[in-house]
């Protein structure tokens, strides 16, 4: 387990070596020269050759690459051009906003996905099954900024139950968490439709097996025969999409920190494109990533507690 | 004795030519049986004939501004309401279908284009090769897609070229997967091996013999695929990333219509209701698609 652990981490040091170099190069493709951009047309040549000299740019590139390359693998993404604090250190800063939706929102996604896949597959071709799948599908087309304005002028403007942005008093927990909430809801809700429609065609197969006849046959309960019989392997393909819908739970996270003007990552990352703010875009993308790979491989390592004849190589 | 053996040949060709024609009309029959597909196919058509007839139904200017008429509730003038500059929300609904259209299915048209064949590279020559390009999807995996669409858009600007590009480079490599593990699948199979002791070059094998096989679930990607392409151009031109205003897209109004929320609502709900029909049209166009060309994947 561990040798296979370690394995995984080995291998995603070539991708995340990958990363950066892309990342070095797709900002080294913008049109215009940066030194400019952060100067302004007006300065004068010698302003503009020291900056550029202090920045390293008058170096060849593959110098620039490799400085860059070693320096990124210290964390270090240079300074940000708006406010000068290092990109990686504002990254860290944002990131528990970021978490705390992300976790939250998958907990809601589960327990909403699992929870509706479940009563569909149970109560097949009934009213529930009918209405649980429309839902699913309506939900699986919306995009997620789209629900989200839906939930703010329903449950926040109309009904007035919800704040409709910002992240409350930092001091006052319950707040925080109130605030937290819809951002979270509209997330999980968002996920949940992937997970429930994955649960009910999994769950359905499953309940054919005959193994689950055996377990019907010897006079086993409802209850034990879906939750102890048939869940467990039903679960796994429902592991496989959580696992690659962290992705759309990442993207989800960028657009809902705009729509809700909560701090985090995203809200990092967008206000960096505005103000082409490159070490800033560099630094954040490069973060997502590293946590997109990491939970990958954790998604991984969790089918081989669910499926042990899922070998890991 | 060879005319005998030739008009075997000629009549076994015209046999196998009956059986395809078959075969594709009973798939016909069974789409049409696909309530799904049926669905789909009937939003698609209603999307696809607003964008194309949009100078002629288009009831107003979509860019003109009317400083008169700003934030007007739906009525007989304006049956979708103003928007804060006065122009017409329908008409900037039904032009801002172009734009949905055209990213989404030439973004999806790019992205397989590049993706396929570097999935399909990858399965074939297995070895180095897919280990080299392998490594490639997954750098580019690394990234959440529309992570990677707003990067590019921050790196190139703002433009309906750029935001084509960055859709179809944020899809390349689903494509690329896909194509990749069902390439394994099917160069293990026997025609392959024949194939190949028959003397076949590499490109004839992939063209007549991989290409026809892996075609279908490529078909059901690409039609779902569709959906999300579309939902990537309007996150960013939610985000004030996508084509530059003041040219009319559903995303764009619906980051106007969030600001208007209380005064003018109808601006938000019209873009969120045709956004997400048209994704609707696409998800059951790939559903329907799947369960009929994929009966393994048939939803239970």
């Amino acid at each position: 387990m561990l040798k296979y652990i370690m394995k995984r981490l080995l291998l995603a040091i070539p991708t995340l070596l990958g990363v950066i170099t892309l990342l070095f190069f797709v900002i080294r493709l913008a049109p215009g020269d940066p030194v400019l951009y952060i100067l302004g047309d007006m300065a004068t040549s010698e302003r503009v050759a020291a900056l550029r000299k202090e920045l390293g740019l008058d170096k060849p590139l593959i110098v620039q690459y490799i400085e860059f390359m070693s320096k990124a693998l210290r964390g270090d993404f240079g300074r940000s051009f708006s406010n000068g604090m290092p990109a990686m250190e504002r990254v860290l800063k944002s990131f528990p906003y970021t978490l705390q939706l992300a976790v939250l929102g998958t907990l809601i996604a589960i327990v909403l996905g699992l929870g509706i896949g479940i009563m569909a597959a149970i109560n097949r071709n009934s009213w529930i099954d009918l209405i649980s799948t429309t839902a699913v599908i309506l939900i699986a087309s919306m995009p997620i900024f789209w629900l989200a304005i839906l939930l703010i002028d329903s449950l926040s403007v109309q009904l007035g139950i919800f704040p409709v942005q910002g992240v409350g008093d930092p001091e006052n927990p319950f707040s925080v968490l109130w605030h937290l909430l819809l951002p979270a809801i509209t997330l999980g809700l968002g996920m949940s439709a992937t997970i429930a429609r994955m649960t009910r065609s999994s769950l359905l197969e499953v309940l054919n097996e005959d193994y689950v006849r055996t377990a019907w046959s010897k006079g086993a309960s409802k209850y034990v025969v879906i939750f102890e019989h048939a869940l467990r392997n039903a679960l796994i393909p429902v592991v496989t999409i959580i696992g690659l819908n962290f992705g759309y739970l990442l993207g989800g996270t960028v657009l809902l920190e705009t729509v809700f003007s909560r701090p985090g990552l995203g809200t990092l990352l967008i206000e960096a494109v505005y103000a082409r703010d490159y070490p800033q875009i560099q630094a954040s993308v490069f973060f997502f990533s590293l946590v997109f790979i990491m939970v990958n491989i954790g998604v991984d390592i969790l089918y081989s507690f669910l499926d042990p004849r899922i070998k890991l190589r | 004795m060879r005319e005998i053996s030739r008009q075997i040949v000629i009549e076994k060709q015209s046999l196998r030519q009956e059986e395809e024609k078959v075969r594709q009309s009973e798939l016909m029959i069974e789409l049409l049986e696909s309530k799904y597909f049926v669905l789909g196919m009937i939003i698609f058509t209603s999307i696809v004939l607003m964008a194309v007839l949009a100078p002629f139904i288009s009831p107003y200017d979509p860019i003109e501004q009317n400083m008169r008429e700003t934030l007007q509730p739906p009525s007989s003038k304006h049956l979708f309401g103003t928007d804060p500059f006065g122009r017409d929300v329908l008409s900037r609904i039904i032009w801002g279908s172009r734009i949905s259209l055209v990213v989404g299915i030439l973004s999806v048209f790019f992205a397989a284009l590049c993706g396929v064949p570097l999935g399909v590279i990858a399965g074939y020559f297995k070895g180095k090769v897919d280990l080299i390009l392998s490594r490639l999807i997954d750098v580019m995996l690394s990234f959440p897609g529309i992570i990677l669409a707003i990067v590019i858009m921050a790196v190139l600007g703002q433009s309906l070229n750029n935001v084509i590009l960055a859709v179809s480079i944020s899809m390349i490599p689903r494509f690329a997967r896909i194509a990749r593990g069902q390439t394994l699948a099917v160069r293990e199979k026997e025609f392959i091996q024949a194939a190949v002791s028959l003397g076949a070059s590499h490109l004839t094998i992939i063209w007549n013999h991989i290409l026809p096989n892996i075609l279908t679930p490529l078909i059901v990607q690409s039609t779902l695929s569709l959906g999300s392409a579309i939902i990537i151009e309007a996150s960013l031109s939610f985000l004030g990333l996508g084509v530059q205003p003041p040219t009319p897209t559903w995303g764009e109004m619906l980051n106007t219509g969030r600001q208007y929320l209380y005064t003018a609502p109808w601006i938000a709900y019209s873009a969120g209701f045709f956004i997400t029909l048209t994704v609707l049209g696409f998800n059951l166009l790939g559903d329907g698609l799947r369960d009929v060309l994929d009966p393994k994947m048939r939803r239970i």
